[in-house]
């Protein structure tokens, strides 16, 4: 439906958006992931038309609309900040967008449209009110209201909740969801904050540098990063990365050859073969597949227990193995103290590979095709 | 000793001292500001007499005399008729009104521009217009003399309009480019977005959201224009006398009538005075350039 070819933007010598290709589908809710300074702003202006790409395409429905000036691309635009006029009140910012003269219906309906709105987003009691005297919650569901407002082709919304607390952002991230699935409509949106996007895309596009890394819906980029970065962008919290040395039949940590990883003989193979030979890897495991121990058992790893992170119902602790930090999912009945000797287990069905120049995966497990890679 | 009592001893001399040492120094700096307005009107009561009375004298017999003086001639002065003086306030106001319209309505369009786009030589520019006010009056008075005697605009009031038009409109620039550059761009943008033009949202949005500077602005430009003195003196000589020459030309017809100049101080300070009591809160704004705050 709305596709991005081949766009590149430069401000001056920072390139911000390098050779982008993105398509968003139909009726998705596609968010583009990524930390802070990856472009995800510009990529979405120039999306609206409130900038002009270098080079590249920005295509609507297969029509070239790179040089359509905003209001003719009738896209809703949701800004980071600063959508609502101070000098209007709540309901005069909702009926905004239907007075322009481009979108202008009558003001009977205005008002019709403006109440059902404001009746959706629980803010009817709001409407009179001046939007500086508005919480900082307040006015996202306000400003979510503006957005929502027109029928537009598609909504843009450049982090909409990233700026609240947490309590707000879990109650916004689900009013999203519901309006997104109820209305059927097309949003395309960015974050650096993987938690909501992981709980409201249904496809997530991984964004650094100006690139878009990795495609998919949430789980699977989860379940398969295709690089470190991925990796790194995608996990709260992060996955972890251990220095390794692939040696003639096993795995073992970097300057610590006592720590050996059990791998089974094939995986060392392809390991070998991926590396032409012997040679330092990057090993990586989410937290919550490190199988921990209080007993030593067969294949266990000793670690020392440097301090236990609350994260809701779930625990964290925060481990020394060698020197690399390891942060593992508890069980429920693993109370470790600090300083304390803990067993960790890797299992190597859970384990990712990347090479250790260019952070690319080595896929020796279920590959993106659904093919063993060996 | 208890420590309750210690700290309340504490906060307690702390707090007698911080309100004496507040008197204090409000009552010099009111001394200094308000007290010589409270003198001028006094004054400007006061028959010869009295002016001159030592020591002052806060209570005597009001009199009116010396406003009537202002207006109508007296018998010294060849008798009956008006003065020029209704004359001079009313150019005052024509020259000082209009000159500020002028300022204020192109510095909030060139302010505009100037924030928002890029354009050849903004810099300079900008740099040029304020450079305006750092000329004092006297070093251009002679150049703009000449230019405006040969263009037939000397003692006119459109010349002293197109005179303060100019003097304010680097002012009007810089302080509305102070307001505009702390509105958000996306302001414009969220506009566009939603089907408007630049144009209209600059009416609907921007000029709403800056109105505060603009009352700072109008009030810079309207006191600049009424108080000034040197081209008003030097360019104008009777048809288009404002009223900062007026007064200084009146210490002498009848020798120093100080009634009558208190009388005609006190008549020029009331407009500014009124204009300060509106304006008085965006006034700080522009002086920082609407750093601290626009709303």
């Amino acid at each position: 439906m709305l596709e991005l070819r081949d766009i590149t933007k430069a401000f001056g010598d920072i390139v911000a958006v390098n050779h982008l290709d993105l398509e968003v589908k139909k009726g998705e809710f596609f968010i583009i992931l990524g930390p802070t300074g990856a472009g995800k702003t510009t990529t979405l202006r120039i999306t609206i038309g409130l900038e002009k790409p270098d080079s590249g395409k920005v295509l609507y429905e297969g029509q070239d609309i790179t040089q359509l000036s905003p209001p003719l691309r009738d896209f809703a635009f949701m800004f980071e900040s600063h959508n609502l006029y101070p000098v209007l009140n709540v309901y005069d910012n909702l009926a905004f967008p239907l007075r322009s003269p481009l979108f202008k219906v009558p003001e009977s309906e205005v008002k019709k449209r403006v109440e059902a709105i404001a009746d959706e987003l629980h803010i009817t009691h709001l409407l009179p009110r001046r939007v500086s005297h508005l919480s900082g919650g307040e006015q996202q569901r306000v400003a979510l209201g503006r957005a929502l407002i027109r029928r537009p082709k598609i909504y843009i919304l450049d982090e909409p909740i990233s700026s609240l607390d947490y309590k707000l952002r879990e109650e916004l991230q689900t009013e999203f969801k519901r309006i997104h699935e109820e209305y059927g409509i097309t949003i395309l949106s960015a974050t650096h904050d993987n938690v909501s996007a992981m709980a409201m895309a249904s496809r997530i596009g991984i964004m650094e540098n100006g690139r878009i890394l990795q495609v998919g819906a949430p789980r699977d980029i989860y379940t398969n990063p295709m690089s470190v970065s991925v990796a790194r962008i995608i996990g709260a919290p992060s996955m972890n990365f251990i220095d390794c040395v692939v040696g003639e039949t096993s795995l073992w940590m970097h300057g610590h050859q006592e720590f050996v990883i059990p791998l089974s003989p094939p995986i060392v193979g392809i390991l070998r073969r991926e590396l032409k030979g012997q040679g330092r890897i990057l090993v990586g495991i989410w937290p919550e597949d490190i199988m921990v121990s209080e007993k030593i058992q067969e294949g266990y790893l000793k670690a020392l227990v440097e301090n236990i992170e609350y994260h809701g119902a779930e625990r964290f602790v925060n481990l020394a193995l060698g020197e690399s930090p390891l942060k593992a999912l508890l069980i429920r009945n693993c109370v470790p103290k600090h300083g304390a000797e803990i067993f960790v287990f890797l299992p190597e069905e859970k384990l990712y590979f990347f090479h250790p120049q260019n952070g690319l995966r080595i896929y020796v497990q279920l590959g993106r095709n659904g093919h063993y890679a060996f | 000793m208890n420590n309750n009592t210690y700290y309340e001893s504490i906060i307690e001399r702390k707090s007698r001292l911080s309100v004496i040492t507040r008197i204090i120094i409000l009552g010099l700096f009111l001394s200094f500001t308000v007290f010589p307005l409270f003198w001028l009107f006094l004054s400007s009561l006061k028959d010869r007499l009295d002016i001159f009375a030592f020591p002052p004298r806060f209570l005597f017999n009001p009199t009116v005399e010396n406003y009537r003086g202002l207006f109508v001639k007296t018998f010294l002065e060849g008798g009956a008729g008006q003065t020029d003086f209704a004359l001079c306030l009313a150019n005052s106001f024509i020259t000082a009104g209009l000159g500020t319209f002028f300022a204020v309505v192109l510095g909030v369009m060139a302010g505009y521009a100037c924030s928002r786009f890029h354009f050849f030589g903004k810099n300079d520019y900008l740099f040029f217009t304020l450079s305006t006010r750092m000329l004092p009056p006297v070093a251009v008075i002679i150049p703009i003399y000449i230019m405006f005697s040969r263009l037939g605009l000397q003692d006119t009031r459109v010349g002293m309009i197109l005179l303060y038009t100019m003097a304010n409109l680097g002012l009007a620039i810089w302080i509305m480019k102070g307001f505009y550059d702390s509105i958000p761009t996306q302001y414009e943008e969220a506009g566009l977005v939603d089907g408007y033009t630049r144009w209209q949202i600059f009416w609907k949005i921007i000029i709403p959201s800056v109105r505060g500077g603009i009352a700072a602005t109008m009030g810079f430009c309207f006191i600049f224009a009424w108080n000034e003195f040197t081209f008003a003196s030097i360019v104008t000589t009777r048809y288009a006398k404002t009223l900062p020459p007026r007064i200084a030309a009146a210490l002498g017809a009848a020798g120093l009538d100080w009634g009558q100049v208190a009388a005609a101080g006190f008549i020029l300070i009331i407009p500014v005075l009124v204009l300060f009591i509106f304006i008085r809160n965006y006034l700080l704004m522009g002086m920082t350039f609407g750093v601290l705050g626009r709303r």
